[in-house]
């Protein structure tokens, strides 16, 4: 006669394991789903982009930079794009755009003023660990409306 | 067997199972904290907030865009509504923008206009030259108009505000709503002198919204002007210091800046500066935010002007209802009545507000407050003032150089001091007076309604063929002709052509002989300045005319004011080259058509009267005229008889009268070649009447000549009434005083040119009684 009862127990080993390394697996699994760090960089990275826009347009960079006396000032973008490079960090990728929101009638549209003023291509920002992207609007002194997008991207 | 099977359950599979339940209940619970705690991390970033404030951030900054843009247009322009209006369409353009910037993410913007206090009623002192003054200031509101100026008191706002709602439901924020207020608050606090450093001391304190000092204000912020009372005639006084290096600014903490001034004019020791005309000061702010705020550092003067032409002659007469004179003042606080300055002493000037912040009031016992406003009008010269500008009544335009003030000052019966007010109002909001006199232009005439008369103003290249310059009809259409000066008689083949010589202008563009530019409040004037004469003469039995313009330089001005019942005339000649004149007339009155004799025979007046320098009949000389041609006071010509006269001449029937009033100095002019009259006669076209002052009279027998020098100047002064009429009685003959008519020993008519005349002879003009008081109120008076 055989005893089947050390079979038994090493089947009874083998589906504890077995239910031991699926609920580990689903574990692992549910953990692994995102990087909380990373989210919350990109978080801070879109709360930095306004608070950027917000602090030049506080300093009347935009007046300065874009106009000059009452005309828009011949080659601003240059200008935009040495004080970004002096402001910010050396890592972030950068993207700015100004419209002048032109009235037409009722009608308010957004024209873009001059070129975009970056340091990467759309390439470079897809692939960038964390990007964001912020809207603000900017009154000139010669009461123009500006809306100014900003992208950002960290390399 | 059972007993078999429970042992061999509990020994292995029992704590097998309950490991794997601890581990897996373990992994569970870790995994639950876990996720519980990074779960925040998880969460999409809502930037709500930082919209939100960008948005509020930027409407207060378009507040502040429009307020400089506003204050900047205003103080250029002068004016209200465009400025106003620019601020409007901003503020719309914001909105919208704004809203299409943010259209993607579900934000709804609103706007309202609010009435918040910019300023609580307050109490505030000025300290000019060590002396306290206590100025009580109203509150100040927004009054739903999105931006309020405040403005030429030493306390001066300019302020904005708005309120901003946003709802951005998705994201969660319902109901977000902020007020917004920007100002600039300027206020003069000290004024003082430093004499013997040849400086004045202005303080100011300088606060934005909330009260917070602006401490970033350098001289280039300022802009300071002080009176100059040592400047000449054509200069304009109010000078803008330069801001130099002998001036400084010095802040002293808290908004308080101390503003030292060395005046640019140099003022010298003795001048009236020092003591008394350091007290004017304007100072005018622009912060670094483009906000403009002008402050003066008085509101206003009072005079008490004194009447002395008719009361002392004719205390509380009934009669005396039109009493009303048309006073001017300039900037450096000197008023004139018909060209004669009547200050005694220093006066405070007027500054430069826009023309429609000026108000006059005068003393009135039957308001409540013991004033009502006057009428008035602002007006600008040549800087000389010797002529109006074309655009002389513009009202979208600063007191300043060659700046006039007029304004009315009536003395009714028993009345013969009125305090005047001149004040400038504080709320920039103020509107200009209502333009009362009515023009029409017409193609030979233009038609100026005074709301008393209607002067009829010849200015069509015609106008040289007619024997008269203007003629001033009533309601009921009872008129006068008046001619102005011309001079010389043509001898032709026909007669005698009078007068030969009239003064010439011609503005080619509106083909008009007189510059009649569009009238203001309550003034209308027809001028011209020329070097050209028109001359007839006969060529091939047939009169001619040729334009020469070596001769003589006239310029003339013809004033109307509304709701009086005469006209001024003011002409000023001198001779280009020797000139010999075989007559001369000044002034003409003309009386008589040809429908009226039968038509309107009412219209027709019967009867003169002189203010005659022959005592022999008590000064007037009362007489009829004819039914044809006849002279009835002449030298020389078919008659010669008594043709003395004075201050006036005056023609009339039971229903009306008008007179020519001169002034002493034309008077003097006229008697200066010794061959003057007071020229009365009835013509032989349709037996008209007519009046004239002749500083030349004409000799039929004996044409002399009267030798004009060149450069030799005359100037006449007249004024032209329409009043009541009257009759005459006790009637008598004496050829030698009034020739082929009856004469009057009395006439009733001759009771309102005797009761007027003294107004305009500047032998008893109004005067300033006691020193003119300087007003330092706030808010406005009425």
């Amino acid at each position: 006669m055989i005893d089947d009862r050390g079979q038994m127990r090493t089947v009874e080993a083998l589906l504890a394991s077995g239910i031991i390394a699926v609920a580990m697996w689903s574990m692992i699994n549910l953990t692994k789903t995102s990087d909380p760090y990373s989210a919350k960089a990109r978080n801070e990275l879109e709360k930095y982009c306004y608070d950027f826009l917000m602090s030049l347009a506080e300093r009347e960079v935009f007046d300065r930079v874009v106009f000059n006396s009452t005309r828009v000032r011949t080659g601003w973008e240059g200008l935009m794009k040495n004080l970004l490079n002096s402001l910010l960090p050396a890592n972030i990728l950068y993207n700015m755009t100004v419209f002048n929101m032109t009235q037409t009638g009722e009608t308010v549209m957004e024209v873009p003023l001059g070129e975009s003023i970056s340091n990467a291509s759309q390439g470079d920002f897809s692939m960038a660990k964390e990007a964001a992207a912020a809207d603000i609007t900017y009154t000139t002194r010669n009461r123009w409306v500006l809306k100014i997008h900003l992208e950002v991207g960290r390399g | 067997m059972m007993l078999k099977r429970v042992s061999s359950w509990k020994r292995g599979q029992i704590i097998l199972v309950m490991s794997i339940l601890l581990i897996t209940v373990i992994l569970l619970v870790s995994t639950i904290i876990y996720l519980t705690s990074t779960q925040h991390l998880f969460f999409k970033y809502n930037p709500s907030r930082e919209i939100i404030l960008s948005i509020d951030a930027d409407f207060h900054r378009a507040l502040t865009r429009i307020l400089a843009n506003t204050t900047a247009l205003y103080s250029e322009w002068a004016e209200i509504d465009g400025p106003r209006r620019n601020a409007n369409i901003t503020f719309s353009y914001w909105v919208l923008s704004t809203q299409a910037a943010y259209a993607g993410k579900g934000l709804n913007i609103e706007t309202q206009w609010i009435d918040e206090p910019i300023q609580e009623s307050r109490t505030m002192e000025l300290v000019v030259g060590g002396s306290k003054k206590n100025l009580s200031y109203p509150e100040r509101r927004l009054q739903d108009r999105l931006l309020k100026l405040f403005w030429y008191r030493p306390n001066s706002i300019s302020a904005i505000g708005a309120d901003i709602s946003i709802d951005a439901t998705d994201q969660g924020v319902i109901g977000w709503r902020a007020t917004h207020i920007v100002l600039l608050n300027l206020t003069i606090t000290s004024i003082r002198v430093e004499k013997n450093e040849g400086s004045v001391y202005v303080d100011v304190v300088v606060l934005r919204e909330n009260g917070f000092p602006v401490n970033d204000l350098h001289k280039t912020n300022f802009e300071i002007y002080l009176f100059n009372p040592d400047a000449p005639q054509g200069v304009y006084p109010w000078i803008r210091e330069k801001m130099d290096n002998q001036d400084q600014v010095v802040y002293n903490g808290d908004g308080s800046y101390t503003i030292r001034l060395v005046p640019d004019f140099n003022p010298g020791k003795n001048s009236p500066f020092w003591t008394f005309y350091y007290q004017f000061v304007i100072v005018r702010v622009k912060d670094s935010r483009g906000i403009i705020v002008e402050a003066y550092s008085y509101a206003g003067m009072e005079y008490i002007i004194q009447e002395n032409a008719i009361e002392p002659y004719y205390p509380n007469n009934p009669l005396k209802t039109d009493e009303t004179y048309l006073f001017e003042l300039l900037p450096n606080g000197t008023i004139f009545w018909f060209g004669w300055p009547i200050n005694p002493g220093n006066s405070p000037p007027i500054p430069m507000p826009p023309v429609k912040q000026v108000r006059v009031y005068i003393n009135d016992t039957s308001t409540p407050t013991g004033f009502r406003e006057a009428s008035y009008q602002a007006e600008r010269w040549t800087p000389d003032y010797k002529l109006p500008l074309f655009n002389y009544a513009e009202w979208r335009r600063r007191l300043g150089e060659g700046s006039k003030l007029a304004f009315l000052v009536d003395y009714p019966p028993g009345v013969y001091q009125r305090k005047v007010r001149i004040v400038w109002a504080e709320d920039c909001d103020a509107t200009p007076p209502d333009y009362m006199v009515d023009i029409e232009y017409g193609e030979d005439e233009v038609r100026i309604n005074n709301k008393v008369y209607t002067m009829k103003l010849k200015v069509g290249p015609g106008s040289y063929e007619l024997d008269y310059s203007l003629s001033i009809v009533n309601g009921d259409r009872r008129h006068t002709e008046y001619a102005l000066f011309g001079y010389d008689v043509l001898r032709f083949s026909g007669g005698y052509w009078f007068p030969k010589r009239l003064p010439y202008y011609m503005n080619m563009s509106s083909g008009r002989t007189w510059e009649v530019p569009k009238p203001g409040p309550i003034r209308m004037y027809a001028f011209r300045n020329s070097t050209q004469v028109y001359e007839t003469f006969e060529r091939g039995g047939q009169l001619t005319h040729t334009i020469i313009d070596d001769e003589l330089l006239h310029t003339e001005i013809i004033s109307v004011a509304y709701d009086v019942n005469y006209f001024t005339w003011t002409f000023s000649g001198t001779w280009l080259r020797n000139t010999n004149l075989n007559y001369s007339t000044y002034i003409t009155m003309i009386n008589g058509n040809d429908t009226d004799s039968s038509v309107f025979p009412t219209n027709r007046v019967r009867w003169g009267s002189v203010y005659s320098t022959n005592n022999k009949y008590k000064k007037y000389i009362n007489g009829s005229f004819a039914s044809a041609n006849r002279q009835h006071r002449s030298y020389d010509l078919n008659i010669n008889n008594d043709a003395s006269y004075s201050y006036f001449l005056t023609m009339y029937n039971q229903y009306f009268g008008t007179s020519i009033f001169l002034t002493k100095e034309t008077l003097r002019s006229l008697t200066s070649d010794g061959r003057d009259q007071g020229w009365i006669w009835t013509s032989a076209d349709y037996a008209r009447r007519v009046m004239s002052y002749d500083s030349i009279y004409f000799n039929l027998n004996n044409i002399f000549n009267i030798r004009k020098n060149k450069g030799d100047t005359f100037l006449i002064k007249a004024a032209g009434m329409i009043h009541s009429g009257g009759s005459p009685r006790d009637s008598f003959s004496d050829s030698v005083t009034w020739a082929n008519g009856d004469q009057y020993r009395v006439s009733d008519a001759v009771k309102i040119p005797d009761m007027y005349y003294r107004m305009f002879t500047g032998e008893n003009n109004p005067t300033i009684i006691g020193v003119p008081e300087i007003l330092y109120y706030a808010g406005d008076w009425i």
